[in-house]
């Protein structure tokens, strides 16, 4: 029973069925030392994206304990998001032994970004009350505008230094991003706020030929930090009742990192 | 005669539904709305929402800037019995806190004015200091124009500058002064030109009430309007925001605050379909437009034929 006038009334048994499906993509590589100095290599990275199908059903006669309205009402309300997407990403590059202490690398990386579809949530409804149904008008879904993202081809450039070897090694590292944005300019009503992106990292490491006794095998800890730059980017809106209006975009991001390498 | 102020701040919260975050605080806005009523402050010992210093008048018709503390608003204060009207002045430090008293800074002294001024529009002049676009007279209502260096001493021009017209609201707009108003026996709120040799009507009003739609808050009427002008990202492009009270009669009498924009001046679009800005009762807006929101002050009726002030955020 759904209580018509008074929520209080209602009584409805609930039940919940949840579907979690794994999501699999591929991760594929391959190196190649062409020769003593220069290794080449490429990668694939498989895209996925996660989309979130929720459904509520309702099912039940309307009125009151005393007085039935409608028999057998229903409203079925469904929503599907799309709440994480990873572009797919093929890789290749190289690293060359300028020196024996320095090694150069590149690669470039493409990203499919044109498959992204707007992630906001798409709602379908219906509802049936019987005769009441002419009283009721749930408007068409929203038509979402397409974000129009671009595939890019990102390229990335790193130097690495190679202290002595000995019983503790070090390793001093750089290196530089740059992203364009995936997104076009924000000219409609969405807002996929987007920037061309420059990072520069730097980072370090050092190895041990063992620690002691317990950790007879090198050990590795290295650490980074980076600085991504998002470049400054106008948004001119083409309607004078936007409800955002024109902005600039912009900003940076700070990352830091450390890792460990054991070997056994 | 004690002065009088009325300032409301009634309650209620950000957004399209009251009392629900919407998650866009502190996100960038052209301030179009929706606005809601400030919230009253429960930790202030005034029987807020409301202060009274004098309940035999009517406050009316606010133009606002920020400067000065926070806000600077002029006004109308009115009252039947004697008939007056004339401008006053307060300054805030903002829309919750309340002036002491306000300060009158316009009074009726040309002919044409025949004993009445109200319905001041305020806005920095480009040639330095501020200019006031103010309506006066009785039996042809004009528009008159007042420049001064501190919003509180004001030269008046001889005479009005657009005659036949009410409720002004000014902007400056590539390199012109646009003046927007309505027209005793014409519909709409009109634009007024002034690119040099004086104001002159366009030849249909920017903005009509929407008859045709049953549901539309303006369906009788428009008017009250006010207009701010705000630069784009393109040097060249300038965004007339234009704020202004709307009627109808269904399903009950209402008049609430709608919005409408244009980058031209002719061509306009309104904003939220026949949904209005601001809920009813509320008339005369004006706004201060901030980095990501708004303020806006407006006229609500306090009983009878008056009306005190009362204050909304977007």
């Amino acid at each position: 029973l759904i209580g018509l006038a008074n929520p209080a009334v209602s009584d409805l048994d609930l039940a919940i069925d949840v579907d979690v499906k794994t999501i699999r993509y591929p991760h594929a590589g391959i190196a190649w030392r062409a020769s003593p100095r220069l290794v080449l290599g490429a990668s694939y990275r498989g895209g996925f994206r996660l989309v979130i199908d929720q459904t509520v059903k309702v099912r039940g006669d309307l009125g009151s304990p005393d007085t039935i309205v409608v028999e057998d009402g229903r409203l079925d309300l469904r929503s599907i998001s799309e709440d994480l997407f990873q572009p797919a990403q093929l890789t290749v590059g190289g690293a060359f032994a300028a020196t024996k202490a320095l090694l150069v690398e590149l690669d470039v990386t493409y990203q499919r970004w044109k498959v992204f579809d707007n992630p906001t949530a798409r709602i379908e409804i219906e509802l049936d009350i019987k005769q009441f149904n002419d009283l009721v008008m749930i408007p068409p879904p929203r038509t979402l505008e397409n974000p129009n993202l671009r595939d890019i081809v990102v390229p990335r450039l790193g130097v690495e230094w190679q202290g002595a070897p000995g019983k503790r090694a070090w390793t001093a590292r750089g290196g530089y991003v740059f992203e364009f944005a995936v997104a076009p300019e924000q000219r409609g009503e969405s807002n996929f706020i987007d920037n061309h992106k420059h990072t520069l990292a730097l980072g370090g490491g050092l190895t041990w030929a063992s620690l002691g006794k317990v950790i007879a095998r090198p050990f590795s800890l290295d650490g980074f930090v980076s600085f991504t730059y998002l470049q400054p980017r106008d948004h001119h809106k083409l309607s004078p009742v936007d409800p955002v209006g024109d902005y600039t975009a912009g900003g940076h991001a700070i990352a830091a990192g450390i890792t460990s390498r054991w070997r056994f | 005669m004690r002065a009088l102020l009325v300032l409301a701040l009634s309650g209620c919260g950000l957004g399209w539904i009251d009392g629900q975050d919407d998650l866009t605080t502190g996100l960038p806005t052209s301030g179009a709305g929706p606005y809601a009523r400030l919230e009253s402050d429960d930790s202030t010992p005034a029987s807020e929402p409301t202060f009274h210093d004098d309940n035999r008048a009517s406050v009316e018709d606010p133009s606002m800037l920020a400067g000065g503390p926070g806000v600077r608003v002029w006004f109308t204060q009115a009252t039947v019995e004697p008939v007056t009207s004339e401008i006053r002045y307060i300054e805030a430090a903002s829309l919750r806190v309340l002036p002491s008293s306000p300060e009158t800074v316009l009074t009726a002294s040309e002919a044409w004015e025949e004993g009445v001024v109200s319905a001041p529009s305020v806005l920095a002049n480009p040639e330095g200091g501020l200019v006031m676009f103010y309506e006066g007279g009785v039996t042809t209502p004009s528009i008159g124009r007042a420049v001064s260096t501190d919003g509180l001493s004001w030269e008046k021009d001889p005479d009005p500058v657009l005659v036949g017209a009410t409720s002004p609201s000014a902007v400056f707009a590539y390199g012109e002064t646009w003046l927007f108003a309505t027209r005793p026996g014409e519909v709409g709120i009109w634009r007024a030109v002034d690119a040099g040799s004086g104001f002159a009507f366009d030849a249909a009003a920017v903005i009509v009430p929407r008859s045709d739609e049953e549901d539309a808050f303006d369906r009788l009427t428009v008017a009250e309007p006010f207009a701010l002008a705000v630069q784009t990202l393109d040097d060249d492009v300038t965004r007339i925001h234009l704020w202004f009270a709307g009627t109808t009669d269904l399903p009950n009498d209402a008049t609430s605050i709608g919005y409408a924009a244009s980058f031209d001046g002719v061509e306009w679009l309104r904003f939220g379909g026949l949904k209005p800005m601001l809920a009813a009762e509320a008339t005369a807006p004006t706004v201060v437009l901030e980095a990501a929101g708004g303020s806006m002050l407006f006229a609500e009726p306090s009983g009878g034929a008056s009306f005190e002030l009362n204050a909304a955020s977007h």
